[in-house]
């Protein structure tokens, strides 16, 4: 009836019960406190059933955040793990939860912390700076969150129920394979990744077709903000990479479930194979998280140095130039595995060659800030953060690209503080600055500057104490994933700093929340009375903070490329049209029902409940079948409504 | 905006879906049932199991994805190229690197496995 699942799967030793008292605890916390606040049906009717991207993009930083602290923990504990177990010290994990919760780690920090963020932002940002209401598919942004969440929801679960794998977070065979992961831990790691790389997909389709369709009217591609072209390119590469990774998982899940031997090397599978694929997914998949980052800190600097930005042009043609050449570098993941030197060099060249659209960007920043009036608001500082790590990680990045190097270097240390370079330095600062810089759209105050200047500070000495140790461990031959080394090697001092640095970083992290704090409190002080704190300069600025439900009373029209800021510059007199009533989707469980029975399809068949797996499917489809014939429609607000509602916004920014 | 009330099946559409179906349904049984009779293996069978699949590629395309049918501007045929660049990229790349590693590692080579687990660099779990 129940499959595999049975008594046994509950934790038993006292760290893996302790993460599983605190996740029951923080969930029994939450719902108590929405209970006792009567908040439910509020929680229900504005949030969970909302298709309003605004709303989607706000829950999906939410629960990025949430699983942020949850990385950060694995992290700590990874680092506390080495910064004493050292010689006769074995530490507090064994081995075999280190491993979990390195695989944990890097899954969750990838999947859900990184990816959630991006699409969050796209969500809040997107339709404002396009000129439209909404995404192309409102509902299908629904399904995406959901499909996101019931993932999430999948991993954490295998901290109570089961274990997570214990394979690294790309779970190369033969390691992933029944014969040396046969409990339930790879299924866990592989059916959260499918469900939320479904959600990932739909949402590359949604944004693709939002930017193809929904610019208003007279903006053209060229007049696109700089972000919209980075979201873009993401999504495209979204598109054609994401399907790689569900193929490449459902063959392993193949192999697992049904004995197949597609990676095994018994009758003529091939493991490399696995390898070959999961990294011709793997390195677009770097390139996904990165791209839009940039296109945040475009306009960050735009904005802040008071200058267009400089190259537009140069800037999208790097961007394409990335879209494209992302899918020929891929095998620089496994450069020393038996691959000849002309394949090799090729994708060594290849590599290096794709620094260079990666470089054009970094001079069009440098030029646009090149007398610039440029004003150090928090954006601009995690901007300079973020040249500072990001060059070093892109020189190690350079190095590692020559062959001959990485055979030093690959599987090391080295590599571990190069790629952290890249992504904190990279794409979470990038997605902080982002979420900085738009929170005063979204939520009609701005972040509390000071406190925000701490945080950049933590995050930084943090970042740098945590990963610059790891350069030279990397290079004294300390290899990735490594949870206890002999005292005679001396990196004792090395792995304790590298510890001291994770503690700085959770202080900033510690600070961030309360940053939130501080800024809720003094809202009133802080309040966005324009709708344009930073002087802005695309579409987004032009409506009202906290922008309406609606975004736009009266859908803009483009004749520039930094549109609001020509119309400051020319003073053009407001749109005297009348106002239309406005369609809006209405909202809708749906996408929580069908991700709900993906989620039971992805446990079903975790743990082997054959009828739940069959239940859930045939549910989804039932699902999906009944909405696209029943289109629920859409509620309309008058035009009198939303006149009313824009002269008491009007009057609330003049007061 | 309302949903038209005209039947299911006088729509153009639905006909197109309902042949997709029924055409990728034929594509991918006969491709099973030639695979599963024909256990010889050969240059000819796996030619015939690739037409196979250009076929079903087709349907997909011209049924579901109506790549045929399209107003300016031409995105489906931009969003058509770019994917038939990356596949391209992938299958061919991952051709070469594979024929490559099987040169250097002889096929199948058990060592792989080893230096695989060894690369993930941990003692192996009982
Ligand atoms: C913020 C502070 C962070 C700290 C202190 C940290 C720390 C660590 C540690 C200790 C490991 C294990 C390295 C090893 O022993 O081999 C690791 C691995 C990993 N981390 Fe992080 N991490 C952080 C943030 C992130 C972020 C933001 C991401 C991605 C968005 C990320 C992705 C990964 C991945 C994918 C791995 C696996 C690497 C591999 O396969 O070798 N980490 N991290
Ligand atoms: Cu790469």
């Amino acid at each position: 009836m129940l499959g595999k699942l049975n008594l046994d799967a509950l934790p038993y030793d006292p760290i893996a019960i302790g993460g599983a008292i605190s996740l029951i605890g923080g969930t029994i916390g939450i719902a108590a406190l929405l209970t006792y606040k009567k908040r439910w049906g509020w929680l229900y009717k504005e949030w969970l059933t909302s298709l309003d991207a605004k709303k989607i993009g706000i829950m999906y930083i939410v629960v990025a955040t949430l699983m942020l602290l949850r990385g950060l923990m694995d992290a700590a504990m990874l680092r506390g793990q080495t910064a004493i177990a050292s010689g006769e010290n074995s530490g507090y994990l064994t081995s075999d939860h280190f491993q979990q919760m390195f695989s944990a780690h890097g899954t969750i920090m990838i999947f859900f912390v990184a990816m959630g963020l991006m699409f969050g932002l796209i969500n809040l940002v997107l339709p404002l700076m396009l000129g439209a209401r909404d995404v192309a598919f409102p509902f299908l942004n629904s399904v995406s969150f959901w499909l996101f969440f019931a993932g999430m929801a999948l991993v954490n679960t295998s901290l109570i129920i089961g274990e997570f794998s214990a394979a690294g977070w790309l779970a190369y065979p033969p390691l992933s394979g029944l014969e040396y992961s046969p409990g339930v831990g790879v299924d866990y790691w592989i059916w959260s990744l499918q469900i939320a790389g479904i959600g990932s997909l739909l949402s590359g389709i949604n944004f693709i077709t939002t930017i193809l369709k929904m610019r208003a009217p007279g903006m053209t591609l060229m007049k696109m903000p700089i972000f919209a072209w980075s979201v873009l390119t993401s999504m495209m590469l979204v598109v054609t990479a994401f399907p790689v990774l569900t193929v490449t998982l459902g063959l392993l899940s193949l192999d697992r479930l049904l004995g197949t031997n597609f990676f095994t090397t018994t009758l003529g599978g091939d493991p490399m194979m696995y390898v070959n694929l999961i990294w011709a997914w793997g390195h677009p998949e770097v390139y996904i998280l990165i791209l839009p980052a940039f296109g945040i800190f475009s306009e960050i600097v735009a904005t802040f140095s008071r200058k267009r930005l400089f190259g537009y042009k140069s800037m999208v043609i790097a961007l394409l130039a990335i879209a494209v050449l992302s899918y020929i570098v891929w095998l620089h993941h496994f450069f020393t595995m038996g691959a000849g030197p002309n394949v090799n060099a090729f994708f060594g060249i290849m590599t290096m060659i794709i620094a260079i659209p990666t470089g054009v960007k970094v001079f069009n920043w440098l030029f646009t800030m090149y007398r610039g009036s440029i004003d150090f608001k928090n954006p601009m500082i995690w901007f300079l953060g973020f040249v500072m790590t990001f060059t070093i990680g892109g020189m190690t990045g350079v190095m590692m690209s020559v062959p001959a190097i990485d055979f030093q270097m690959h599987n090391s240390m080295f590599l571990v503080a190069h790629f952290h370079n890249m992504i904190i330095g990279g794409v979470v600062f990038g997605y902080i600055a982002g979420f900085i810089y738009w929170f005063p759209k979204i939520f009609g105050f701005r972040l509390h500057e000071k406190l925000g200047t701490y945080v950049v500070g933590a995050w930084l000495i943090g970042f740098l104490l945590a990963f610059l140790p790891l350069y030279i461990l990397g290079l004294k031959g300390a290899t990735r994933r490594l949870d206890h080394y002999d005292s005679s090697l001396g990196w004792q001092w090395l792995f304790i700093i590298s510890a001291i640095g994770v503690g700085v970083i959770l202080l900033g992290v510690g600070l961030q929340l309360l940053q939130l704090y501080v800024s809720i409190k003094q809202r009133h002080k802080l309040r966005d009375t324009n709708g344009d704190p930073w002087n802005g300069r695309t579409l987004e600025w032009s409506t009202p903070s906290p922008a309406p439900f609606y975004n736009f009373a009266k859908l803009p029209s483009v004749t520039h490329r930094d549109e609001f800021w020509e119309r400051k510059r020319s003073k053009s007199k407001p749109d005297a049209s009348p106002y239309e009533d406005i369609e809006l989707p209405r909202n809708t469980p749906d996408g929580i029902i069908i991700a709900g029975m993906a989620g039971a399809v992805g446990f079903a068949l975790i743990w082997h409940i054959w009828w739940l797996a069959a239940l859930g499917l045939i549910g989804c489809i039932v699902i999906l079948i009944r909405r696209s014939i029943i289109n629920p429609g859409e509620i309309i607000i008058p035009a009198a409504a939303i006149k009313a509602y824009e002269n008491q916004l009007l009057k609330r920014t003049r007061s | 905006m309302s949903a038209p009330t005209k039947s299911l099946l006088q729509d153009k559409s639905f006909k197109l879906y309902v042949q997709g179906f029924v055409f990728s349904l034929i594509f991918t049984l006969a491709a099973y049932f030639f695979a599963t009779s024909n256990t010889s293996g050969g240059l000819l069978f796996g030619i015939t199991l690739a037409l196979f699949a250009f076929g079903q590629l087709l349907t997909q395309l011209i049924c579901f994805l109506h790549l045929d049918q399209e107003s300016k501007p031409r995105y489906n045929q931009m969003a058509f190229i770019y994917t038939a660049l990356t596949v391209f990229a992938i299958v061919a790349g991952s051709l070469w690197i594979m024929h490559n590693l099987h040169y250097n590692m002889k096929p199948q080579d058990p060592n792989i496995e080893q230096k695989i687990l060894e690369n993930e660099g941990y003692e192996i779990r009982q």
